[in-house]
């Protein structure tokens, strides 16, 4: 078991977060239910089953998100996610996307946008704390939600 | 025109999906879309909706929602939609209008979260064997905001035939006072010594790695470099025959969620 200690925003003291597992995938059909069901296998010993829709709406938003804007819904771009939990789960999901530019803003499908927006916004609803990062070689995004 | 959608509505089946209801809408005037059988809906689902809401109104046609299953309707809630779209309940079999009691139970949930939520709780120190309150509640609901019925409605014990007994005796009050009372405020006594129970130690369960295929596996072991994670971190230190259990903490500024490219574990 490997215990990491964490401090984010909106915990009040230290928290020693036990890593659960890491899930490796590569975008593409169904890359989104696999995702839900990797998540919910890792946290099901851990987390209560009345929470466990929230989370797989969360993780479905993020890696929609990576998938349709991150990476332009490009076929078996690698995606990584490390889940991590003490009284609270913690999500770290990387890619390898490039970063949007406002070129490829306008040229996006508004409609798209508007599902990337509503996708935010039940995100920040359901979570503690989000935080969206550039890296150097894609993004980094990192969920704290309260179990 | 009735359209029933089943199981998952993401972004896999979005263009099938709205292409079916937009066609259908195209079509006929009234349009009932069943949800009963949806069973999880996200952000790409519910844009399905909404386009089909906004069509229907621009062409003065009904698009009702049908029996929304709790997936549905938690993404309603949560996008603050389900007062926008016309949402009715029908038994499958007979046809006829049901109640719905999901609605009425969400509205009894808002009204507590609206007023204040309890910040505090209630837990049993095991050490003095009190229960201690943390913090006290803030909520300003009282019984008048829930619709709970009036008393007057309710008939008199006389009336049906109940005979009421005389108020029990103080003693027997007291009795269940000193009974209670130590149970609560003394610590608990042991008669014997506890032996240890002789287990087996708990196996911590490893962290599982998922991956799709062994061939891509590969790949994307050198798309994220090794340094780059704590698992291989980990790895890492068993292999120097370092102790699993006093892995190094990772202590960072208050503020900071932990970064794992200057992450001390990967320079193990």
């Amino acid at each position: 078991m490997l215990i990491l200690a964490i401090y984010t925003k909106n915990m009040s003291a230290r928290q020693d977060f036990r890593l659960l597992g890491q899930i490796k995938l590569f975008t593409g059909d169904g890359f989104l239910q696999q995702v839900r069901d990797a998540v919910i296998a890792l946290v099901t010993p851990y987390i209560d089953a009345d929470k466990h829709y929230d989370i797989q709406l969360v993780c479905s938003e993020i890696a929609q998100n990576i998938y349709v804007h991150g990476y332009g819904k490009q076929h078996g771009a690698p995606v990584l996610i490390d889940v991590m939990f003490s009284s609270q789960l913690l999500l770290v999901i990387r890619d390898h996307s490039v970063a949007p530019t406002h070129a490829m803003q306008s040229r996006a499908d508004l409609a798209e946008l508007e599902v990337g927006k509503r996708g935010l916004a039940i995100v920040q609803k359901l979570t503690q704390d989000y935080t969206y990062e550039r890296t150097d070689n894609g993004a980094k995004h990192t969920i704290l939600m309260g179990t | 025109m009735q359209l029933s959608l089943h199981n998952v509505i993401d972004i896999d089946n979005y263009d099938r999906t709205r292409a079916e209801i937009l066609e259908c809408l195209s079509v006929h005037n009234d349009m009932l879309l069943d949800l009963s059988a949806v069973t999880f809906i996200d952000s790409a689902g519910l844009s399905c909706l909404v386009e089909a809401h906004q069509r229907a109104q621009a062409e003065n046609k009904t698009f009702v929602l049908l029996n929304p299953s709790e997936a549905v309707v938690k993404i309603l809630r949560f996008s603050a939609l389900d007062s926008v779209f016309t949402i009715e309940h029908k038994d499958v079999f007979t046809g006829q209008q049901v109640e719905d009691d999901s609605t009425e139970q969400t509205i009894v949930e808002d009204k507590i979260e609206s007023a204040g939520q309890w910040q505090g709780d209630d837990s049993l120190n095991l050490e003095t064997g009190k229960v201690e309150t943390t913090t006290a509640q803030t909520s300003e609901l009282t019984l008048d905001d829930l619709d709970l019925g009036s008393l007057d409605d309710l008939p008199e014990l006389e009336d049906l035939g109940v005979a009421l007994e005389p108020v029990s005796s103080p003693e027997v009050i007291a009795d269940v006072e000193t009974v209670m009372a130590p149970e609560l405020v003394t610590e608990p006594k042991v008669s014997a010594p506890i032996e240890p129970l002789e287990t087996a130690p708990m196996n911590e369960p490893e962290p599982v790695i998922y991956s799709v295929s062994p061939e891509q596996n590969d790949d994307i072991e050198n798309l994220f470099p090794v340094t780059d994670t704590t698992v291989h971190a980990t790895e890492k230190a068993d292999k120097n025959n370092l102790n699993k259990h006093s892995a190094p903490e990772v202590k960072l500024e208050q503020g900071k969620i932990i970064d794992y490219d200057d992450d001390p574990l990967n320079r193990i």
